[in-house]
Order: C-alpha cells, then sequence, then structure tokens
C-alpha cells in the first residue's frame, strides 16, 4: 500500500528518480523499513523526519554511500545498482554535505575541480599530466556566475570566504557536474540566518537550471519556504507526500512525529 | 600568485645570512665555497624532499634518516663484497627503503596508527636492522661505479658534484608534480580536509600509502649520494637527519598540520642549515651558535607560517 | 595412610630445598653498562669482560644506553641489575654529571661501582676508575706529529668531539701540549686554542661531519698542514675532505682509539698514527677487582691507568711507537 500523495497535481511530471520497498539493516536495528521515495522532474523535494526516521539512511542509499539489502532503485526509469559514492557520481547524482567538505587552503577553482581536474590537451597533458588551470579558473567563474554567486577571484583561497559563499562553492560544484540530481543534506544547518537565505536562493537558482533538488532538513521554515513536495520519513518508512502549499507546518510536523497519520488531515 | 610572508620569508633569511657571512669572510662568496655548501646539504636535501609530502599530508616521518642508512649499507656490501654490478646493487638499496616506505604507509592508512608513532618505530627497527646486518662495522671497499655521483665536472672555474645535479633535479621534478599535477593538488587536499578529499571520490588511502612509498624511494636516492660523498657504507650515518630533514621543511615554510607549503622552500631551508655550518665555521664560531641560531629560525618560521595565515582570515 | 604419604611428601620438598639451598656457592653477580651497544669499542668491552668473568666463575650481566648521552636508559639498567642481584657495576658513562646520584643509591646499598673508560664528575662518585689516560694518548699523537711536521709552520686544525665533554677535551688538550704549545692542564674541560690552532669545529665523532667539518675549515685556511681528529671514524672524513681538496700528502692526520679499522687505516697510509686504548684491559680489570670484592670484600680504589700506545705508519725518532701490526693484534673491532 503506498502512502497518500496529497500533492495536487495537473499532469504528472517525469519521475527523474525512483526507490521502493527499500530495506536496511544494521544488525538489530532496521534503518530503513520498505521505504519508497520518488523524485520528479524539476523539483525540490523536503525530506523531513524525526531522529531515526530513516532520512539519512534513505539519503545513503540514493547517493550510494550504502548498499540496500532490499529494494529497487530507478534512475530516469532504469534501474541501478550503487555500490560507491563513485558509482553514484558518475551516474549524475551529486551530494552537499552539511560538514562543509571543501578544503580550506585551496583555491575556489582547484576546490571545484577538485577529483576531476582538467588537463592540458596534447603532449603536456597527457604525458606529463599537467593541469589546465586557465581553463579551470574560466570555468568555474562561469558555473559561479550562473548561480548568481558574488565572489570576486577563483584564485581565492575557500577559507578567506563567510559559511554562506564556502557552502556556496560547494553548491556550485554538485550544480556543475550533477546531470540529475542533486542531494543536499542539511546545508543550512552550519549557517547562520542570513546565510541560510542565501544558500536557499541559491537552491531555487540550481532547480532553475533544470536539476531536481532533494533536500534533506530539520528546518521546518526554510523546508516550506522553497520545497515542492515534502517526504515525510517515520519508522524507516515514507507515511506522506505533502503539498506544502496546501498544509500546514504544524501537520506536517504531526506527521512526522506520529500524533496524526496523513489520511486524517483535513484535505 | 600571492606569495605570503610564509613563503617568501625563507628566501630571505637565506640571502640575510649569506649576505651576513660574506661580509665575515671573504671566502663565503666564492664559487668553490658555495659548491662545498650545495654537496654538504645534498643528502639533507634529497631526504627533506620525501619529507615534505609527508608533512604536506599531515604526517611526519621519523625513520628517515635510519631508512638511509640502511639503504646505503644495503648498497655498499652488494656491491663490496658480493661484487653485484652497481646499477643492481643501488635498486636492491632502493627498493629496500622503498619497502620501509611502504610498511609505514601501510601502517598509517590501514591500521591507522599516527605517523609520529609508526616511523618512531621503523626508526628503531631500521637502525637495528642496519647495526646487524652490518656488524657494526663500515663497509670501506666501495666499488668506484656506485661513487659516480661523488665525481666532479667543472664550470666557469668552479667544481661541481654530480649529486647536487641530481639533488636540484628532483627538487625540480617534485615542485612540478606538486604544482601542476592533480596528483599533486590532491596531496595538499588530503592534508587539508581528508574527508572532503574522500567524498569527491579520490582514493585517499592510495594516495597517503603512495606518498609514504615515494618518500622511501627519495631515502635510497639519498643513500646513494651520502656513499658517493663519503666513499663508504656507514651504519652510522643518519641519526640525525630526520631532525634535519624536518628542520628545513618547517623552515621552508610548509605547515607541520598539512595542507600548505612549497617543496622549494624545503631547499631553501636546508641551504640556511648549511650556510650557517659553512659560515660559522669560516668564522670560527662554535658550533653550538649554529644549534641556537637554527632553534631561534624555526620558532620565527612557524610563528610567520600562524600569522599569514591569522591575517588571511583563516580558521 | 593419606597423612603419613603428605608427611613424607612435606618431608621430602623440605629435604630438597635445603638442599639446594646448601649447594648454591655464592656466584658473584657483576652489571657492566656501556654508552651503547654498537660501538665496537664497547663490544670488545664487553667480550673482555665476558671472557674474565667466566674464567672467575661470575655471571655477567650487560646493559647499554640507546645512544651515546642517554643517562637515563643507564640509570634504568642500573636499578635492573641491582634487582637482579649485581653487587658490582662497571660503567661507561654517557654523562658525567647525571649519573651520578644513580652511583650514590647504588653505593648506598653497598653495590662497588667502578667507571671504565670515562670518569664521573667529580672522579670520586665511583670507588675507582679504570681508564684510559686521554690526556697522554693525546700528547703521544701530539709529539709525533711535531716531528712529523718537521721544520715547517705549523697550521692545524682540530675536529672536536662536541662542547664540553671531558675525554674530548684531555685529547685535543694532550696533543697540544704533546706538540710543544701551551695548553690547559688535564683537569680541564675547555679546549685550549693557542694561536697556531687555526680551525676549530665540531664532528660528534661522526665520519660524514667530519668531512663537512674538514672541507669548511679547509676552506677557512687552506694552508692546514696538521690535523688532530678526535676519534678514527672522523679521521677518515677528515681523509676524504683532505683528498679531495688534493691536500692529502702533505697534511699530518693523527688520531686515537685504535679501533682495528683505524690501525688498517693507518697502513693504508690515510692516517699517520694513532694512539691505541685497550677496552679489553678495562674490562677485564673491572671484572677482577669485582669478584675480589664479593669474595673478600676488598674494594680497588683510585684511578688505574689502562695503557695507551701509539701506533705509527713511519716510525719517527725521538718519539716511541708501535707498528701497524702490533696494533692490529691488540685492536678491537673486525679485525
Amino acid at each position: 500500500m503506498t502512502a497518500p500523495d496529497r500533492t495536487t497535481s495537473a499532469t504528472t511530471p517525469r519521475l527523474v528518480m525512483q526507490a521502493k520497498g527499500l530495506v536496511k539493516r544494521y544488525g538489530q536495528v532496521t534503518a530503513l523499513d520498505g521505504t519508497d521515495f520518488e523524485l520528479r522532474e524539476g523539483e525540490i523535494l523536503g525530506v523531513i523526519g524525526d531522529n531515526g526516521a530513516g532520512k539519512s539512511s534513505l539519503i545513503k542509499a540514493l547517493s550510494g554511500a550504502t548498499v540496500p539489502d532490499a529494494g529497487e532503485i530507478y534512475l530516469d526509469g532504469m534501474r541501478v545498482h550503487f555500490r560507491s559514492p563513485v558509482d553514484a557520481r558518475r551516474a549524475g547524482i551529486e551530494t552537499v554535505y552539511q560538514e562543509l567538505a571543501v578544503a580550506p587552503a585551496m583555491t575556489i577553482a582547484e576546490n571545484l575541480f577538485l577529483g576531476r581536474e582538467l588537463r592540458r590537451p596534447g603532449m603536456l597533458g597527457q604525458l606529463f599530466r599537467m593541469l589546465d588551470k586557465p581553463r579551470m579558473l574560466r570555468e568555474s567563474a562561469q558555473y559561479l556566475a550562473e548561480l548568481q554567486i558574488g565572489i570576486g577571484s577563483m584564485s581565492q583561497a575557500v577559507e578567506t570566504l563567510s559559511g554562506g559563499q564556502r557552502q556556496g562553492v560547494a553548491v556550485a560544484r554538485s550544480a556543475a557536474f550533477a546531470q540529475h540530481v542533486v542531494i543536499m543534506d542539511e546545508p543550512t544547518a552550519a549557517l547562520g540566518v542570513k546565510e541560510g537565505t542565501q544558500v536557499l536562493e541559491l537552491i531555487r537558482r540550481v532547480r532553475d537550471r533544470g536539476l531536481a533538488v532533494v533536500l534533506i532538513s530539520h528546518n521546518m521554515p526554510h523546508v516550506f519556504q522553497i520545497a515542492d513536495r515534502i517526504h515525510v520519513a517515520r519508522l524507516g518508512k515514507r507515511v506522506a507526500l505533502l503539498d506544502p502549499k496546501v498544509v500546514r507546518m504544524s501537520d506536517a510536523v504531526a506527521v512526522m512525529t506520529g500524533a496524526v497519520t496523513a489520511e486524517a488531515l483535513a484535505p | 600568485m600571492k606569495l605570503s610572508l610564509a613563503e617568501l620569508g625563507p628566501a630571505l633569511a637565506l640571502l640575510v645570512a649569506c649576505a651576513f657571512f660574506a661580509t665575515q669572510s671573504d671566502r663565503f662568496l666564492t664559487g668553490d665555497n658555495l659548491s662545498l655548501v650545495l654537496q654538504q646539504v645534498m643528502v639533507v636535501g634529497v631526504i627533506a624532499i620525501g619529507q615534505t609530502l609527508i608533512v604536506l599530508t599531515a604526517g611526519v616521518d621519523l625513520s628517515c634518516g635510519m631508512v638511509m642508512a640502511l639503504g646505503g649499507i644495503v648498497m655498499t656490501k652488494l656491491a663490496a663484497e658480493l661484487g653485484v654490478p652497481a646499477p643492481i646493487a643501488l635498486a636492491s638499496g632502493v627498493a629496500v627503503t622503498g619497502l620501509f616506505g611502504a610498511v609505514n604507509g601501510l601502517l598509517v592508512t590501514s591500521i591507522k596508527l599516527p605517523p609520529f608513532i609508526v616511523t618512531l618505530g621503523t626508526l628503531n627497527i631500521a637502525f637495528a636492522i642496519t647495526q646487524l646486518y652490518s656488524d657494526s662495522q663500515t663497509v670501506t671497499e666501495v666499488p668506484e661505479s656506485l661513487l659516480a655521483l661523488g665525481q666532479t665536472f667543472t664550470v666557469g672555474g668552479t667544481t661541481v658534484v654530480y649529486g647536487v645535479l641530481v639533488m636540484l633535479l628532483l627538487y625540480l621534478i617534485a615542485w612540478f608534480i606538486l604544482r601542476e599535477t592533480a596528483a599533486g593538488r590532491h596531496v595538499y587536499a588530503v592534508g587539508n580536509n581528508p574527508d572532503a578529499t574522500r567524498l569527491t571520490g579520490i582514493s585517499t588511502h592510495r594516495l597517503v600509502f603512495g606518498v609514504y612509498v615515494i618518500a622511501g624511494v627519495c631515502y635510497g636516492i639519498a643513500a646513494l649520494l651520502s656513499v658517493a660523498r663519503t666513499g663508504v657504507g656507514d651504519p652510522n650515518a643518519g641519526q640525525t637527519e630526520n631532525l634535519d630533514a624536518i628542520t628545513a621543511v618547517v623552515l621552508g615554510g610548509t605547515s607541520l598540520f598539512g595542507g600548505r607549503g612549497n617543496v622549494l622552500g624545503s631547499l631553501v631551508g636546508v641551504l640556511i642549515g648549511g650556510v650557517f655550518r659553512n659560515g660559522l665555521t669560516l668564522m670560527g664560531v662554535s658550533s653550538v651558535y649554529q644549534i641556537l641560531v637554527t632553534g631561534v629560525l624555526v620558532i620565527l618560521a612557524v610563528t610567520a607560517d600562524q600569522l599569514s595565515r591569522r591575517g588571511q582570515g583563516g580558521r | 595412610m593419606q597423612r603419613r604419604f603428605a608427611a613424607l611428601l612435606g618431608l621430602f620438598f623440605v629435604a630438597a630445598t635445603r638442599r639446594t639451598a646448601d649447594a648454591q656457592p655464592a656466584q658473584p653477580i657483576i652489571g657492566l653498562i656501556t654508552k651503547t651497544e654498537t660501538n665496537p669499542f664497547f663490544v670488545k668491552m664487553k667480550e673482555g669482560a665476558q671472557a674474565a668473568a667466566t674464567a672467575r666463575g661470575a655471571r655477567l650481566i650487560s646493559g647499554a644506553g640507546k645512544n651515546d648521552g642517554d643517562n637515563a636508559g643507564q640509570v634504568t639498567a642500573m636499578e635492573n641489575m641491582i634487582a637482579a642481584g649485581a653487587r658490582v657495576i662497571l660503567i661507561t658513562v654517557s654523562d658525567a654529571k647525571a649519573i651520578v646520584p644513580a652511583i650514590k643509591r647504588a653505593r648506598a646499598k653497598g653495590i662497588l661501582v667502578i667507571a671504565l673508560d670515562s670518569p664521573t664528575d667529580p672522579v670520586t662518585a665511583t670507588d675507582a676508575l679504570f681508564a684510559t689516560d686521554n690526556y697522554k694518548a693525546g700528547q703521544l699523537i701530539g709529539q709525533y706529529a711535531r716531528r712529523a711536521l718537521g721544520s715547517r709552520a705549523a697550521q692545524i686544525a682540530t675536529l672536536d668531539l662536541l662542547p664540553g665533554h671531558p675525554v674530548g677535551a684531555q685529547r685535543h688538550n694532550g696533543f697540544l701540549n704533546g706538540f710543544g704549545l701551551a695548553a690547559p692542564v688535564a683537569s680541564v674541560n675547555t679546549l685550549g686554542k693557542p694561536r697556531e690552532v687555526v680551525c676549530m669545529a665540531d664532528s660528534y665523532g661522526d665520519q660524514t661531519r667530519g668531512q663537512t667539518a674538514m672541507e669548511n675549515c679547509l676552506q677557512k685556511n687552506p694552508g692546514i698542514n696538521v690535523v688532530y681528529t678526535i676519534n678514527e671514524p672522523t679521521a677518515a672524513g677528515a681523509f676524504k675532505a683532505l683528498k679531495a681538496a688534493g691536500k692529502e700528502k702533505n697534511v699530518v692526520l693523527v688520531s686515537v682509539d685504535g679501533g682495528c679499522q683505524g690501525v688498517r687505516d693507518v697502513g693504508a697510509g690515510m692516517i699517520a698514527a694513532t694512539a691505541q686504548q685497550y677496552p679489553l684491559k678495562m674490562a677485564a680489570l673491572g671484572v677482577e677487582a669485582g669478584v675480589a670484592f664479593v669474595r673478600t670484600g676488598k674494594k680497588p680504589t683510585g684511578y688505574t691507568d689502562t695503557g695507551v700506545a701509539l701506533i705509527a705508519g713511519n716510525p719517527i725518532a725521538g718519539v716511541d711507537s708501535k707498528d701497524v701490526k702490533t696494533g692490529l693484534d691488540l685492536c678491537f673491532g673486525k679485525k
């Protein structure tokens, strides 16, 4: 039995990513208990849930950090098996982490291209494996400009930036290389109010560029500000898919804690 | 590229020291004397390349000097006593030092032991093996072929030792790789933020392991230079080279916390050590002052590094 | 029946233990602590001590510091040996002053402590000292060097150990005295520097550092014609530097120790002369005195000179020397 989908829709858009019946056990503890998941093209899907609801386990399965014990994952309609985060990245899924995964002493350009560096053409690149630094600088500037992140020089060390700008770099990195999905795990948790709002704006622009975004967050106001739909996780399952334009924040929290079932919500 | 105080400082200190000693002795700035200083630092210089790589990953290698001594003994004993041809003897020595590097790297990456502790252990193991294998005897009948890098050539009236060219070449190669290749940038990244590096899909274990092995190979090359310079295989060589190399790395502006630094700075660091030793002897001043000055310089270097980072708003 | 059996068993055990207690003679246990385990000088010392102990029915336990200057290691070894029943400690001290409190504690327990090779500071901290007269060793090579130099004006380089070391000072000052120059007496720890000494550098007794020190001295004074070295590895390094500068034929290079490699270097013409010392004799005398103390309570006192001899490739009139062959017979290290 699938959870009731209380979203309004005229025509149902294409599903970019989908999962059915995911199960994950850690010894005696069942983290995922046959949960479903779906992500539409061009949407921002907020994922909320109490501690132990299975949010992070779900995200780890989708980003390849863990392999589920049972269940299926589909990307663009095709079945996929991720054995590692690299597999997921290769499939075009990028993840932004809570703990600012950037190397502070290195430049913005270097961080953007870390692990995906561009080499010079010809002999210099092949034999001497020399990096094409000017090109990486140019392209970094482009990526940041597309997201309207206002940072002057790509040669600055990341540690000279504010927290919000650093997270901006991480978001820009994921948007630059993602082909389908960007997963964001508590991206504003380590930031102050003003900077958190800046990052939310960024996330909207990422969606506007055509990428689907999965946003895990404890911050209800943030989720209600930008999510198109909300996936509620509870006890390892998806218990509801809500429309933030229709449902109240307090109701969403009630479903999340189990005080109220999704069906019982006033339509 | 903006040069911070930490990067310019060492070169400045070296220039000031040279200028000072030039005023104190008219023999200091001669071609022959400067060539001599380069000869005297070439062994520690090559060791410092390996040490720089390891320190960039936020590690440290206390075993470098002892491993070098072992490499030297292996090379010379094979060539002198078993008549093994020089290239094979050399390769064997480097293989042994590379193996020690691999052991260090394995313990640091797979068992996740702190590099300080690991290399403290391998330091003692290398020393013991060297003493046992050599029976604590210096190997003296070393064939000429192993001493090739000690030969000299003349340029503009100054004799230069080939070994010095090897050291300079290795520095250039190291500098190029660290600055211009992806693998080099990854070394900086893994020292700066290992988690972030791992999350981008880079295999940090393989990277750090590789760094320790390359360092081991450096120590083997340093062993060859040491043999070429002294003409013998000395089991008691390398006893303080670990501290000398780490001092050179710190003086050169590389941070012991990893992720920041410049391998050319380490070259400046070893030169500072050599210049002071040479200059103070020319002045007739006791070697104790050299030790004092080195200590002061180390503190200045680390302070300059800290201040310049705080100035950039770093955390 | 069972009670009788138990009683018999008990009697048996009492008888057996009484017998073993009576059968045990008082085997003297002697502890030997050297500076390091690996220096051939100390290896020879240990061999000599072991042979002497076996010949006298004593048991030798040995230990050492980890390196030159490791005082803590020697203190630990001493405590362990005393706990193991040693009544005599023979020690080549790494740090002449720092070891004194530990020695005091040992002597307060009635342990006999004899210094070998290097004196403590003060010398009276140990019951006795069996050592080379390092000042005399320096004098012998100084006398030889003076005559070997001939009528040339001396320009002397000294490659010393490290600042403040008593043995280094004695050899250095003895050399100057034997050479005929003004020098401090044997009890002084500072190095004399008359006008004729144009370069003084520290080698820490190490071959590579000896080479560097010699190179730098030659840069300072290309006219150096006499080189005093603290020990033979330093001399080997100095020779390399002299050879590279093309000066090895005109420079008189002298050293101290008399290790087999050093004596071979004298035979090869690398070192002009070396003062040979006798670690084996130090050890043997030490064990002898120790066994006498355990058996009769007689303590040795004062300083006993274990002898030093000049080994020279070319004998020179006016200076007594032994030849290389004799030197090789008496040397320590790999023959």
